[in-house]
């Protein structure tokens, strides 16, 4: 008994509560029954969700959740202050605050080592990372925090652009201030976005603080759908193709032939597609059944037509927010064509390194700045930029995802060096003679990615159909969908491992 | 809709899931000979993600100094205290030295009788260490665990660090596996690989293969322009710096002729090279930083290996044969391999296989035909000890769960009692590592010791390997040294 105990409440890093888990429904499961009681009374209702909210991130990082309740607390008293300010001096002084203290934190626990490594190879050093708060604390509490490395708390890069838009938002007089810390709390912790987005903008949720629960018949339907279409394409698809090809080939690329490193690379593309569409799928399902409404995220980024295009369906919180509070600042279109590539590669760069503390992903960002500006170019003189044609927009639709899929090259590798292998065994070990052996062998990851790009591909419509449906079957038809679907993903989970095959090259 | 109806929405859901993980029957339902459907129980639930042997995992990993890199020198090393010792017994994980040491060693189990097997090969180390002998070999054969130099690199720093030797010995004129640590390769001509293992080029009608079990065609000049392999060596490695080639080469007709222009200088050109096998032997004074060799083979050639070694110290060549269960040596032409063995000189061997016969092959059969392997090196290499490595743990998924093969400590004990039987010595890496069911622990290690496919290791989690396997040969080293000097 008291080892279940430990395990419901005690941090465990080996079991984070993440979608995923058995665990986390039986947590959701809880949280409803407790939620179907108080939902009605709107501040215990803020007050239990925030709690949960914080048990969750507890059970996901541990003692982690004391620096998102300082971010929560730092940015709620700074938002009080930028708006209660009369002098324009203190409210510059309380946004500029809260922008240091969150960068600071984000830089602190995810970019020292990139800072370090890079100063280190630079000037010849070899300086070691400590991390100071840890000592600190050590010194000042007694703990025994490891000081010797810094972990990176979960979700760290959503919740602090989170807090930023906040207190820039009251700042630019878009939202005012939330009256009650809990309230406020509740948002920034909000526990189905807070791990994996979507970036939630203070003026889209803090007016929901204060609505009566709602929930319709339909919506309830969108939510469950929603959730269960998650479950599918992370679990069913993603997971799948990320263990039987994906991890291998990416962890070892010289160990296989160019076209199986290929094949990797379009696996990939649609595993971090599905990977993180299908999570934040899952939140917004999750949220929506308990009343509160997240931005959508995605919209079948790799239909796009241009980079341009596939940065407003990919990541649609991120980009929006880079957009807003990054680009716009730094001058955004106004200040002459030079200007304005000047300021998509610094938001690209700059939001390809939030993605991750390496060199890659700067590259990934510059890659993708690269494209956007070349696409501004391009769109000049092109002949067809207009055109409705079915095969122009084929070809721009083809043309975008290859780009797309060939940054992710960068994206997916540890290492410079990894990429670098993936690509010459591509350039110079491609080995097409051994294609028929490779399809014949994989072939149940082969037909995975292809349901899951199939279904990516499909006409709008027929999606509408289908979610329509959905929506409009009774509560019965819906209780057998919902136990078909997790008898279908506990197939893939369960299934034997793709067996490693030698492909003599 | 309120939330009490989602929970109940929700409750009918579980409800409706106990009912079918109540029914389905525990080893599922026959869908095809391939396929069947199964469904979650309660226990499964319970025991999502255990892994049993992380603990043992994190120790090993902890208790290490290796990193990515196998030229890290460790921070402690086992070879320099000669005081430890362990009592020679059945193999138990042994803290070497716990005052000075965190190190684990997994002994090297030798047959009854022959825990002196080592012996020459150590004498050979300390005898090229004082000066008397010039250099000793060491030819590490392997399957796919060891692609690209893994496990040897390590192993042959540490041992070229104590008993000098520079160099990464022999590679395949067209490697591979690309993307060696000690050099960058490129070529000019049609150059072809044929190997022995793996899937066989029926247009090759010989068993000439080499000791590596692969050549490489030389193919004709063409418009006047020799073939040539281009070598630029990262000499900031041990394994990058050499002062010595040597190219294992195969002429079909007389007057072959071999050029070696080194840090773009004509450095050597040999001419009239006889037909069938030869070892063209290049030596240059100084560090070789960038290599260019030229070919002229009238009629064309096979290139068996290139090695590149120091003058002077210990080699350790990676020979790793993807797919190959180690049955394949009696089988290519014994002469050839003689004659080239001979040139080789190895003063040890060390056998790593058995994760490919993993759970196709019987192990008695197995057993009885590696027996005939390790026979014919004792025929063509006589006196030169073998020390065989088996098979790592490797896991097969059942419901969602991982599970070492059935089969895999079967192939291991099989392994173990040919050689035995043979005289040879045996160390157990499926033990070393942590035995049943550790491999799950070793892919989610943090870092992860062990790639998705729960066969093969990373570079960290083979070097760890590479270092428990050095820590043995140690160990063992020093229990001679000590032996020598109560004597």
């Amino acid at each position: 008994m008291s080892q279940i105990l430990v395990d419901i409440f005690l941090f465990n890093p080996e079991k984070p509560l993440i979608f995923t888990r058995f665990f986390f429904w039986g947590f959701y499961f809880v949280v409803l029954l407790i939620y179907s009681g108080i939902y009605k009374q709107r501040a215990v209702r803020n007050a239990f969700l925030f709690a949960v909210s914080i048990f969750f991130y507890w059970k996901t990082s541990g003692l982690f959740f004391l620096i998102l309740i300082f971010s929560t607390a730092s940015d709620f008293y700074l938002g009080n202050l930028i708006h209660s300010s009369k002098k324009r001096g203190w409210k510059k002084f309380g946004v500029i605050m809260s922008i240091f203290v969150n960068l600071f934190m984000l830089s602190y626990f995810k970019y020292t080592y990139l800072f370090v490594d890079t100063v280190n190879s630079l000037f010849l050093l070899d300086i070691e990372v400590v991390n100071h708060l840890a000592l600190w604390s050590n010194r000042l509490t007694g703990t025994h925090f490891d000081v010797s490395m810094i972990l990176l708390p979960v979700g760290i890069s959503f919740y602090t652009f989170q807090t930023i838009s906040y207190t820039v938002d009251v700042y630019r007089g878009k939202v005012d201030p939330v009256k009650h810390i809990l309230d406020f709390g509740f948002y920034v912790s909000f526990f189905p976005q807070l791990v994996a987005g979507p970036i939630v903008r203070a003026s889209e949720f803090i007016p929901q603080l204060y609505k009566r629960y709602s929930l319709s018949y339909q919506e309830f339907g969108f939510a469950l759908f929603l959730i269960l279409k998650g479950l599918f394409k992370k679990l069913f698809i993603g997971d799948y193709i990320a263990l039987n090809l994906v991890d291998r080939v990416f962890a070892n690329p010289t160990g296989y032939s160019g076209f199986e490193n290929l094949t990797a690379l379009f696996g990939y593309s649609l595993q971090v597609y599905v990977d993180f569409s299908g999570y934040t799928d899952i939140a917004i399902g999750v949220a929506l059944l308990l009343g509160f409404r997240l931005p959508k995220n995605f919209n079948s980024p790799y239909k796009a037509t241009n980079v341009g295009n596939f940065w407003k369906r990919w990541h649609i919180s991120l980009s929006s927010w880079l957009k807003d509070y990054l680009y716009i600042p730094l001058g955004g279109n106004r200040k002459g064509r030079i200007m304005t590539d000047v300021n998509l590669m610094i938001t690209m760069l700059l939001g390809g390194l939030w993605h991750g503390a390496s060199w890659q992903f700067l590259v990934w960002g510059g890659l993708n700045g690269v494209g956007l500006v070349v696409y501004k170019l391009w769109k000049r003189i092109s002949p067809y930029e207009k055109s409705k044609h079915w095969a122009v927009r084929f070809w721009k639709i083809f043309n975008t995802f290859l780009f797309i899929t060939f940054t992710r090259i960068w994206f997916r590798s540890e290492s410079m060096d990894k990429a670098n292998q993936l690509i010459h065994q591509v350039v110079h070990e491609f080995h097409a003679s051994i294609i028929p052996e490779v399809f014949w062998s994989y072939r149940l990851v082969f037909g995975v990615m292809a349901l899951g790009y199939f279904t990516h591909w499909v006409p709008e419509r027929w999606k509408q159909n289908l979610l329509n449906g959905f929506i409009r079957s009774p509560l019965w038809a819906k209780v057998i969908i919902t136990v078909l679907v997790i008898f279908t993903i506990y197939q893939s989970w369960s299934s034997d491992l793709q067996p490693f095959i030698y492909f003599q090259f | 809709m309120k939330p009490i109806r989602i929970f109940i929405f929700f409750a009918t859901v579980l409800l409706l899931i106990a009912i079918i993980a109540l029914l389905m029957p525990e080893q599922g339902i026959v869908i095809s000979r391939d396929y069947r459907l199964h469904f979650i129980n309660l226990y499964e639930i319970s025991r999502e993600d255990t892994l049993d042997k992380a603990e043992n995992v994190k120790r090993l990993l902890a208790e290490s100094f290796v990193t990515d890199d196998p030229e890290v020198d460790p921070v402690v090393d086992l070879f320099m205290p000669a005081e430890i010792v362990s009592t020679p017994s059945e193999p138990v994980i042994t803290p070497a030295n716990k005052d000075s040491l965190q190190k684990s060693v997994y002994r090297i189990q030798f047959a009854k009788g022959g825990s002196n097997l080592l012996n020459p090969f150590f004498h050979n180390l300390d005898d090229q260490k004082a000066g008397i002998s010039m250099r000793t070999r060491i030819l590490h054969f392997g399957d796919s665990q060891l692609e690209n130099d893994r496990m040897t690199a390590l192993i042959r720093y540490r041992l070229q660090k104590h008993f000098g030797g520079t160099g990464t010995g022999l590679v395949q004129a067209i490697p591979l596996y690309w993307g060696s640590m000690a050099y960058k390769q490129d070529q000019q001509g049609e150059w072809l690989r044929y190997t022995y293992f793996g899937k066989r080029d029926s247009t090759i009608e010989h068993n000439s293969f080499g000791v590596m079990g692969a050549f490489t065609s030389v193919p004709l000049a063409m418009d006047g322009e020799w073939p040539m392999l281009h070598y630029q060596f990262n000499i900031s490695r041990r394994s990058g710096r050499c002062d010595r080639i040597k190219i294992f080469l195969h002429s079909y007709v007389d007057s072959a002729s071999v050029v070696f222009q080194v840090n773009d200088t004509i450095a050597d050109t040999l001419k009239y090279i006889s037909d069938g096998f030869s070892v063209v032997d290049y030596r240059h004074i100084g560090i070789v930083k960038d290599l260019k060799i030229y070919m002229d083979l009238p009629e064309g050639g096979r290139i068996y290996g290139i090695s590149f070694e120091s003058y002077a110290g210990l080699q350790m060549d990676n020979i790793a044969m993807r797919g190959e269960a180690g049955l394949i040596f009696s089988r290519m032409n014994r002469e050839q391999q003689q004659t080239m063995f001979d040139q080789l000189s190895p003063g040890l061997i060390l056998l790593q296989f058995g994760g490919n016969v993993v759970p196709y092959m019987n192990p008695g059969y197995y057993q009885r035909a590696f027996k005939r392997e390790l026979q014919f090196y004792k025929e063509i290499c006589p006196g030169v000890p073998i020390i065989v490595i088996g098979p790592a743990d490797m896991s097969y998924r059942e419901k969602g769960v991982f599970h070492t093969y059935p089969g895999l400590e079967s192939i291991r004990d099989a392994l173990k009692f040919a050689t035995l039987e043979s005289g040879f010595a045996f160390w157990d890496l499926y033990e070393a590592m942590g035995g049943r069911n550790s491999m799950p622990s070793y892919v989610h290690a943090d870092p992860p010791l062990a790639r998705t496919d729960y066969i093969h290791f990373t570079n960290l989690g083979i070097n760890l390997m590479g270092e428990m396997f050095y820590n043995s040969l140690m160990l063992e080293y020093n229990n001679y040294t000590n032996q020598r000097r109560s004597n």
